[in-house]
């Protein structure tokens, strides 16, 4: 899931039978801290989000098994409200974390296995 | 999967049913030499990952549904294990 803002919204009389009575907004995907990133797109709405929320919205085959009727061609789908993000600071990993960089030894040759004898031969 | 690094926790009152019990992580993807790049995203915790775990973390919904044991839903970005130590040399040898 990833986060985005509410920036408008989309009224489209005519549509797939679908997406009859469900909402749709314009979302500009932002990151944590509300910094815009990327082009804006249109989500469908299933938390009565408002222009002007920070919401985080699901993308792909997930979007449409969010509708109440997974039969549909949803590709972006408002999940969520949010009310806090309590996130730290990280720069880079502590050595505890970080990979081990030593070239990883040779795979052990591959001895090749003996062939069962048949039983029945 | 990818491998990432636990940098918070997402509140959110008004979400989806599927969402209802989850524990909404904010995972920072992590590069081969330990940088954290890219965008954070929110992913449900499912291994009890904590702020600051190095986590392995699976984008896709039939992963989401087996974790979680429950019908495919709206639900696509899941913890699935905490990460104990990892290795990544391979381009520096020759």
């Amino acid at each position: 899931m990833h986060f985005g803002l509410v920036i408008g919204t989309v009224v489209a009389s005519e549509k797939v039978p679908a997406f009859r009575g469900h909402r749709m907004l314009l979302l500009q995907p932002v990151d944590s801290q509300q910094k815009p990133s990327g082009r804006p797109l249109v989500a469908i709405d299933l938390v009565s989000a408002a222009p002007g929320n920070h919401v985080f919205y699901v993308r792909g085959r997930e979007a449409a098994n969010a509708l109440p009727d997974a039969d549909n061609p949803a590709d972006a789908a408002i999940v969520g409200i949010v009310d806090e993000v309590r996130e730290q600071e990280f720069d880079d990993l502590t050595p505890a974390l970080l990979p081990r960089s030593d070239p990883p030894k040779a795979l052990p040759a591959t001895t090749p296995t003996p062939a069962r004898r048949s039983k029945r031969s | 999967m990818i491998v990432a690094r636990v940098t918070g926790e997402v509140i959110a009152t008004v979400k989806h049913a599927d969402l209802s019990t989850a524990k909404l992580l904010l995972v920072r993807p992590v590069s081969a030499t330990g940088e954290l790049q890219g965008k954070a995203v929110i992913a449900v915790d499912a291994a009890d990952a904590g702020v600051g775990d190095l986590v392995l973390v699976a984008d896709e919904g039939n992963s989401a549904s087996q974790v979680l044991q429950r019908p495919r839903g709206a639900i696509r970005t899941v913890v699935v294990g905490v990460i104990d130590a990892w290795e990544a040399g391979a381009r520096d040898s020759s």
